[in-house]
């Protein structure tokens, strides 16, 4: 099959319009995606699970509902949602041995509402075990490849959904962003990635690995494509004590506006050694063409950068310890048979459930949550929170959206970084600050590099100002084309 | 940094097994990490509050009353044990 055939090439937007017109239907567009991934995955593995049956069947349904003359924004058009989000009666491991057999008994309300917004759910993506990583590589059911280059990692810990609309599955996807875990895989598989504002999208069903910086945002291959994902996804939901309780704007709106009165912060911080010139190069080049279609480009700084990794290696590690000491292979789970009495079946169930980057990031914030290390690094950590936060806030006043590298190098090979987890945790290190200040960012292909491997260029904005990242994203998309990975 | 012993403590607290050759392997890795955690000591936070929520959000409250729940079967249909409609774990009292 070529690729014309499909509908590889199409984004969400297009499809729709295609099956909303009576061109094709829901059921030939997932059909046709089915094809793809049966004759791609045995080399990309973006999927833990793919629901055949279910997708055509939900496909039907989204045909009769558009015979009947029903019109929405998504209708009919296939998606994948990573392996940490609740489909009722369907599995979610989170690439966890421990949660190899658990059957969700309800739906995620960001899944809830993708469906209502017309979505077909072709299946379940990959990802590093309880979004623990950046590369995949921490799967328990084995890493997804690159769609660029099957030697290289898709990035982590949403690897499978960037994968997913990398190549060509489906025009959308859904992850999770704890400290880049959507933004660093878009970047390393050219697509488009969104991590809204902390309390913009219900984690009501999404398993929690740190609760005060979890977020689930859209991968598309276009920055019209993540809108009308965000417009689905986005808005309050009670079932969400942190879902904050304001209205949703329409993203479409923000897509037609322009750049003129946009000041764009380049703060000094994200400029320093270790940033391979390619990258530096597009997003300076992201930065001219902005300043091209008017917006006013101003050195900023965001002087505790640096102290980011840090704070979030402890807040991070704190609170997974805590929403992880749930599996204890009693509710739900694995349960081991071997063990002395409680207590044994609790730790032989849990160290055989658990990869080793788990526990040990369970050990780290049992560690500096243990009593005489609590006020020396988590409160400590806290503290620093609030100076990266106040950062922010001061950057705000002067410019609407900052402008950065994703990651500090296109995407490395497996094997790379597994040896040192610090060195893992190090390709976070321009993405990790948005999820600790609660704020927007955007990562939108920004090049290739001269391997031929993607390199993404990073917008931040306010708290809830999704608007002007959406705005800016899309004026800088227009300035340039960017191409399909060859698979 | 950390000792194997804080590591066996810590590994008791997390309910994980630890043995052997792991103690040092997690004690090197964890060592590493701390490190670079400790470089946040190079900041005087004394008069900075901390941060455990980014949004200026209190205490949010629902009636209670009782509204869509799980019906007893759902709620054991992923009990890895259970026994006349309780989950079942080993033996706790003799």
């Amino acid at each position: 099959m070529t690729a014309a055939s499909d509908f590889s090439g199409d984004t969400a937007a297009s499809l729709s319009r295609r099956i909303s017109s009576g061109e094709t239907s829901s059921v030939n567009a997932v059909q046709k995606a089915l094809e793809r991934i049966a004759r791609l995955e045995p080399r990309i593995k973006a999927f833990i699970k793919v629901e055949n049956d279910d997708a055509l069947e939900e496909a039907r349904r989204a045909d009769e509902r558009i015979a009947k003359g029903e019109r929405l924004p998504l209708l009919g058009v296939p998606v994948a949602v990573k392996d940490n989000m609740l489909m009722e009666n369907r599995v979610a491991t989170c690439a966890s041995k421990i949660l190899e057999n658990f059957r969700a008994p309800y739906s995620a309300t960001a899944v809830k509402k993708l469906r209502a917004a017309g979505a077909v759910i072709l299946g379940k993506t990959n990802m590093d075990e309880f979004a623990m990583g950046s590369s995949t590589e921490n799967s328990a059911f084995g890493p997804t490849r690159n769609p660029w280059n099957v030697e290289t990692v898709p990035g982590g810990s949403s690897g499978g959904s960037a994968a997913a609309v990398a190549a060509g599955y489906c025009p959308i996807s859904l992850g999770s962003d704890t400290g880049g875990s959507i933004r660093q895989p878009a970047a390393f598989c050219g697509v488009v990635g969104l991590k809204p504002t902390y309390g913009r999208v219900s984690r009501f069903g999404l398993v929690a690995f740190a609760s005060s910086l979890d977020q689930i945002g859209p991968f598309g291959k276009t920055v019209e494509d993540v809108a009308l994902a965000m417009n689905a996804i986005g808005g309050y939901d009670k079932m969400d004590s942190t879902s904050v309780d304001r209205p949703m704007p329409d993203l479409s709106e923000a897509l037609k506006k322009d750049v003129k009165n946009f000041v764009v912060g380049l703060p000094r911080e994200y400029f320093v050694e270790g940033v391979a010139p390619e990258v530096r190069k597009a997003v300076q080049g992201a930065a001219d063409a902005l300043a091209r279609e008017g917006a006013r480009i101003e050195e900023i700084s965001l002087p505790h950068t640096e102290y980011a990794i840090a704070v979030y290696y402890v807040i991070a590690t704190a609170e997974a310890s805590s929403n992880l000491a749930r599996y204890d292979g009693v509710k739900y789970g694995h349960r081991s048979g071997g063990g002395e009495g409680l207590e044994g079946m609790y730790s032989f169930s849990r160290t055989e459930g658990f990869g080793p980057e788990v526990r040990r990031r369970i050990m780290l914030g049992t560690y500096v949550l243990s009593s005489g290390y609590y006020d020396a690094y988590y409160l400590k950590a806290q503290k620093v929170r609030t100076l990266i936060l106040n950062d922010f806030r001061e950057a705000f006043k002067k410019c609407r959206v900052i402008l950065t590298p994703t990651t500090p190098t296109p995407p490395f090979k497996f094997g790379e970084k597994t040896a040192d987890p610090l060195q893992m945790y190090l390709s976070d290190i321009f993405t990790i600050s948005t999820n600790l200040a609660g704020i927007p960012g955007i990562c939108v292909p920004g090049g290739l590099s001269s391997e031929g491997l993607p390199i993404g260029v990073q917008m931040m904005a306010g708290h809830f100002d999704e608007e002007s990242l959406i705005t800016a994203a899309a004026a800088y998309e227009r300035t340039r084309s960017f191409p399909s990975p060859k698979i | 940094m950390l000792t194997s012993e804080e590591a066996l403590k810590v590994a008791k607290l997390a309910n994980l097994r630890l043995v052997g050759d792991e103690v040092a392997e997690m004690v090197r890795k964890l060592s590493g990490v701390l490190d670079h955690i400790n470089q946040l000591n190079k900041l005087d936070t004394t008069e900075v509050p901390p941060t455990s929520h980014v949004l200026d959000m209190g205490n949010v409250f629902r009636p209670d009353a009782v509204t869509e729940h799980f019906d007893h079967k759902l709620s054991l249909d992923n009990a890895p044990a259970r026994s006349r409609g309780y989950f079942s774990v080993p033996r706790i009292i003799e």
